[in-house]
């Protein structure tokens, strides 16, 4: 835990001496900014309420999205362990889905939807369904595999099986693709929200930086990157301790 | 009691791994099956648990070699899940009430494998599938272990089969000792030699 938190400080200060470097180098602050002012710029960020505002838009968005999402993998694997033929389908939709980027479904669902949330909410639980769906399958095989015949065994079934094998043995795995999926819808709506800008009266984190940047205020779109990252690893290392609490 | 006649275990649905054999194991009785490597012991324990006679008539339980208390819980939860008996005289038997509250992770193959062991002689079940329960424990701890179960399952009049490739163990555990090979089922009796049967193998 120590030596972990030891090398980021070391790759923070990297960062910071690599920055100053090239300030002075390239000494035009409206490409690189003084350290300094961006730390006094995310100062004044925070007690900005429009910052706020796009922070909290941004978290709803992705909070909304991934719970659908996750929602409805769930009922697709529940219903995939039922249905053998179900399972087969949703295997091969995952090979021909999951390999494409989610941002070339931006034009074709814009036909059907136009420029609004919708369409963001669309690809980041298209992402999701993809994505974990079959990492989430291929968990509940794997603990089937190592554990179904212990539980036959002890003549258990239904939810004693369920709470006492089934969910303590699959949670490190499932935690872990919560974690991925995470990351990834992160990084979608971020995107999404910068080639997007204001998305019909939506204003997130990724549109706040074009709006400074727009406004020249670059030391501003420095600090918001910065929260956006720093958001990213926080709830990434939350996950990541969870998931090792849960590992055996 | 478990009764196998003209019984075989397939490969591949078709490919005989031995002879067709006949087994009885009456009530009380521990029976020890050895012989050499891929000869099909723990296959021959997997048919039997999957008989539906013996699923459902009669309880089972197979001990195999990998361990089955439940990483995620405290050994003491595991034991309390599924024992019907009290198990802590047997705990403290077999040096173990010192481990009750570790997690399984942290304990040597030889105590999981005692515990598994006491899991199943407390859980209430008749019978017992063993599939080489004591592999992991040094001699002197395993033949104690050995004798001391082999009494229980007598005081209790339980069905065991016991898979093992210890000579000591089988000779401490067994009521009756069989070699299996792929020409079937041998009994060994008092009168042959138990090492001479093996090395004609």
């Amino acid at each position: 835990m120590f030596r972990s938190f030891l090398y980021n400080i070391l790759a923070l200060s990297l960062i910071l001496v690599g920055w100053h470097i090239l300030y002075l180098v390239v000494q035009e602050p409206l490409i690189f900014p003084d350290s300094t002012s961006i730390l006094s710029a995310l100062y004044d960020l925070i007690w900005t309420a429009k910052f706020w505002f796009s922070f909290y838009y941004t978290m709803r968005t992705l909070l909304l999205s991934y719970i659908i999402g996750m929602f409805i993998t769930i009922v697709i694997i529940l219903l995939c362990i039922k249905y053998s033929w179900l399972k087969a389908l949703f295997e091969r939709y995952c090979a021909y889905f999951n390999p494409l980027p989610s941002f070339v479904l931006v034009p074709f669902m814009s036909l059907f939807m136009g420029l609004g949330a919708a369409v963001v909410y669309s690809i980041i639980i298209w992402n999701i369904v993809w994505q974990s769906g079959l990492q989430v399958l291929r968990a509940i095989e794997t603990v089937n595999e190592q554990w179904g015949k212990h539980v036959q065994n002890l003549q258990w079934s239904g939810t004693k099986a369920l709470t006492k094998v089934y969910i303590p043995a699959a949670i490190s795995n499932l935690i872990g693709i919560a974690s991925t999926s995470w990351a990834n819808s992160w990084r979608i709506l971020i995107s999404l929200e910068v080639v997007f800008g204001s998305i019909g009266g939506y204003f997130g984190l990724g549109s706040y930086i074009i709006d400074v940047k727009s406004k020249l205020d670059i030391d501003q779109m420095y600090a918001i990157l910065f929260v956006i990252a720093l958001t990213g690893v926080i709830i990434n290392g939350l996950l990541n301790n969870l998931k090792k609490k849960y590992s055996y | 009691m478990i009764n196998l006649s003209n019984h075989t275990v397939t490969v591949c649905d078709t490919i005989p791994l031995f002879a067709p054999i006949d087994l009885s194991v009456q009530t009380g009785e521990i029976a020890v099956i050895m012989g050499a490597s891929g000869v099909g012991k723990t296959s021959l324990l997997a048919s039997i648990a999957t008989r539906t006679d013996v699923i459902f008539k009669n309880q089972f339980r197979v001990f195999q070699e990998s361990h089955q208390l439940f990483p995620w819980m405290t050994v003491r939860k595991n034991l309390e899940l599924v024992c019907q008996k009290p198990y802590i005289d047997l705990v403290k038997r077999w040096n173990l009430e010192q481990y009750l509250d570790h997690s399984p992770t942290n304990l040597s193959g030889g105590q999981r494998q005692r515990f598994t062991l006491i899991r199943g002689l407390c859980s209430g079940l008749r019978t017992l599938l063993c599939d080489e329960p004591l592999s992991a424990l040094d001699g002197l701890t395993g033949a104690t272990v050995a004798k001391d179960f082999r009494e229980i399952v007598h005081e209790e009049n339980l069905t065991v089969v016991w898979v093992t490739h210890n000579v000591t163990e089988a000779r401490i555990v067994g009521d009756s000792i069989y070699l299996l090979s792929k020409n079937g089922l041998k009994n060994i009796t008092e009168e042959d030699d138990l090492i001479v049967s093996i090395l004609s193998l």
